[in-house]
């Protein structure tokens, strides 16, 4: 059975359309999703659709039950929504970022249960150096990091996350999605990631969805989606798409088409 | 380390908490202490041991002994803490729902719209049927202040209630309110022009059991209810999208609390005058002392407030003897450099 079944989702802001009947290949548990496609081509709208955070109509089920049906309190139990934005830097501790999100999107948590799942997020985004640091006094990748705790330390069945390597250097980029992916064959969910760059999401993703301006342009198997000719629609480049010396897919863009 | 070992992070966590605790329980100490030397000072010169003995047994007292302590002294005390308290938790409030560090009880008018009530109460609002003297120009400063933060709430909710928009139309209205005062001094009487100013630079002396009874009570009704939004409030500091991820109504969140917040804010500048430094800084000290955490950050900021407005009643009696110096000035004035230390300590610790 699909942990996620997206049919059609439409989304609008005002009486602007941004998703228009968007459907994707059905998604087993424990797979990883990269959403592909230029600036405004709707993978945030996408994201936030999913979260309850825009007003959204269509057919998408979560282990066979409707999700758009579900109250802001419910979904927030089952679905992790992680922000394009950083988290802001106040004096806020890290720890406590983690344990408020937990206790307010969770709260009927036992003590332990929250405990043991908090040291567990820290512990697989390597953080436990910053628990009990200031979001003041961190970096804004290391904010990210937290953020993207806050969501771990949820266990949610579906987790949504919007650019999560935006402000990270190499090595914790790959750790990220490493973690992401983990946690989601770990607890059989489903992750949807929106990433801009392109190598990773074919290194990391069991399935590309790439969008142009509110629907999908391709989906499926990151091989068979992502192609020059997909390319060239969805960012306007003229691209290769190689193969490098592991035998994995590696796009190279050589020019912007006019 | 994995998620079945002890969590080490949840034993570090725990004694952060445990230290909390005693922070504020010593915080709560002070604000009581202070209150006893507030209780013991002023202008009669009653003995300490008779102020301890008339605050448990006030038959031992004699007539004279007795209205000084419980008809003078207590009301004001009292009133002082219970105003700094319910100035501090809504400023508390207000700079975290508004995720500004500036926001105060002054930033939505609330303390101008006040101060206009109370101008037109003293010139024009002679005498309201059924309304005795005392209590003409709180419910004028009362109903003004709330008025104007049913306008911003209302303005703000028809653009979305961002923060940015409430914080925009409440300065607006600030400056409305502060105009219209002036306006109403113009046209005042001297006589008139100076309770105003006076009514404005914030006194205790007025306080009576029954304004007492009516803050505190507003507080002691608005404190639980604030508790129990703590943890969305503290998940709200990592930033609003962050809240929203988790399910939190942000706007709703904010409405209610600002709503709350003026009530607190508007019940305690209605009897007292101005006070704004309080609703500022209170916060921000209990934010050094105890952290973002709402479960402490709130209560500790009601302490701080309760407490730095004691230590200001106490020093308005004893920083010029013989003189009761309004006590909104001196909170400014004792107030700033403890604050501006404060922040310079913490600032080289960081």
């Amino acid at each position: 059975m699909s942990a996620l079944a997206i049919r059609a989702l439409s989304a609008a802001y005002g009486r602007h359309a941004v998703l228009d009947r968007v459907a994707l290949p059905p998604l087993p548990p424990g797979s990883v999703v990269a959403l592909l496609g230029a600036n405004g081509a709707g993978k945030s709208t996408l994201l936030k659709s999913l979260a309850g955070l825009i007003r959204a109509s269509g057919e998408v089920d979560l282990d066979g039950a409707p999700l758009l049906d579900l109250a802001p309190a419910a979904r927030a139990r089952v679905v992790g929504y992680l922000p394009q934005s950083l988290p802001s830097a106040t004096s806020l501790i890290a720890y406590e970022a983690v344990d408020g999100a937990l206790r307010a999107a969770c709260p009927g948590l036992a003590a332990a249960e929250r405990d043991a799942r908090i040291e567990s997020a820290f512990a697989r985004l390597g953080l436990a150096g910053l628990a009990f640091r200031r979001l003041d006094r961190i970096s804004g990748g290391q904010r990210q990091l937290v953020a993207l705790a806050q969501v771990l330390a949820r266990a949610p069945r579906l987790m949504l996350l919007d650019e999560p390597t935006s402000a990270l250097d190499l090595r914790w980029q790959i750790f990220v999605l490493e973690a992401v992916r983990g946690a989601a064959r770990r607890d059989r969910a489903v992750a949807l990631v929106a990433i801009h760059d392109i190598n990773l999401a074919l290194r990391f993703a069991d399935a590309v969805a790439v969008l142009k301006d509110g629907r999908v342009l391709a989906a499926g198997p990151p091989r068979a989606a992502v192609t020059p000719d997909t390319l060239a629609a969805a960012y306007d480049v003229a691209a290769r798409v190689e193969t490098c010396s592991l035998g994995l897919p590696v796009v190279v863009a050589d020019r912007a088409l006019a | 380390m994995s998620a079945a070992a002890e969590p080490a992070l949840a034993a570090r966590y725990a004694r952060i908490v445990g230290r909390r605790a005693l922070l504020l329980a010593a915080l709560a100490a002070a604000a009581a202490l202070a209150l006893l030397a507030d209780v013991a000072t002023g202008a009669a010169g009653l003995p300490f041991d008779r102020v301890l003995t008339g605050l448990f047994t006030p038959d031992a007292l004699t007539r004279i002994e007795r209205v000084v302590l419980w008809d003078i002294r207590l009301p004001a005390a009292t009133m002082a803490l219970a105003v700094g308290a319910a100035l501090g938790l809504a400023g508390a409030e207000m700079q975290t729902v508004l995720a500004n560090p500036l926001a105060s009880p002054f930033t939505l008018g609330i303390a101008h719209a006040a101060t206009l009530g109370a101008s037109l109460a003293i010139v024009w609002g002679v005498a309201v049927p059924g309304l005795r003297g005392e209590w003409l120009l709180p419910v004028a400063a009362f109903v003004f202040a709330m008025a104007a933060t049913l306008m911003v709430q209302g303005l703000a909710m028809r653009q979305g209630a961002g923060a940015q928009t409430v914080v925009l139309f409440g300065v607006a209205l600030g400056f409305a309110a502060s105009a219209l005062v002036w306006l109403v001094q113009y046209l005042a009487s001297a006589d008139a022009v100076q309770q105003i100013v006076f009514w404005s630079m914030g006194s205790l002396a007025r306080a009576t059991w029954a304004h007492v009874g009516l803050v505190a009570a507003v507080l002691a009704a608005c404190l639980p209810l604030s508790l129990r939004r703590a943890w969305a409030m503290t998940a709200l500091r990592a930033g609003e999208d962050h809240a929203r991820a988790i399910g939190i109504g942000v706007e709703g969140l904010r409405l209610a609390t600002l709503t709350r917040v003026s009530v607190l804010a508007a019940a305690a500048v209605a009897f007292v005058g101005t006070i704004g430094f309080v609703g500022l800084v209170a916060p921000h000290v209990a934010r050094m002392l105890l952290g973002e955490d709402h479960r402490f950050l709130l209560p500790g900021a009601a302490l701080a407030g309760g407490l730095m407005l004691s230590l200001a009643s106490l020093a308005s009696k004893t920083l010029a003897p013989g003189t009761l110096l309004p006590v909104g000035i001196v909170t400014a004035i004792v107030g700033i450099p403890m604050f501006l230390a404060l922040l310079l300590v913490q600032g080289r610790r960081g």
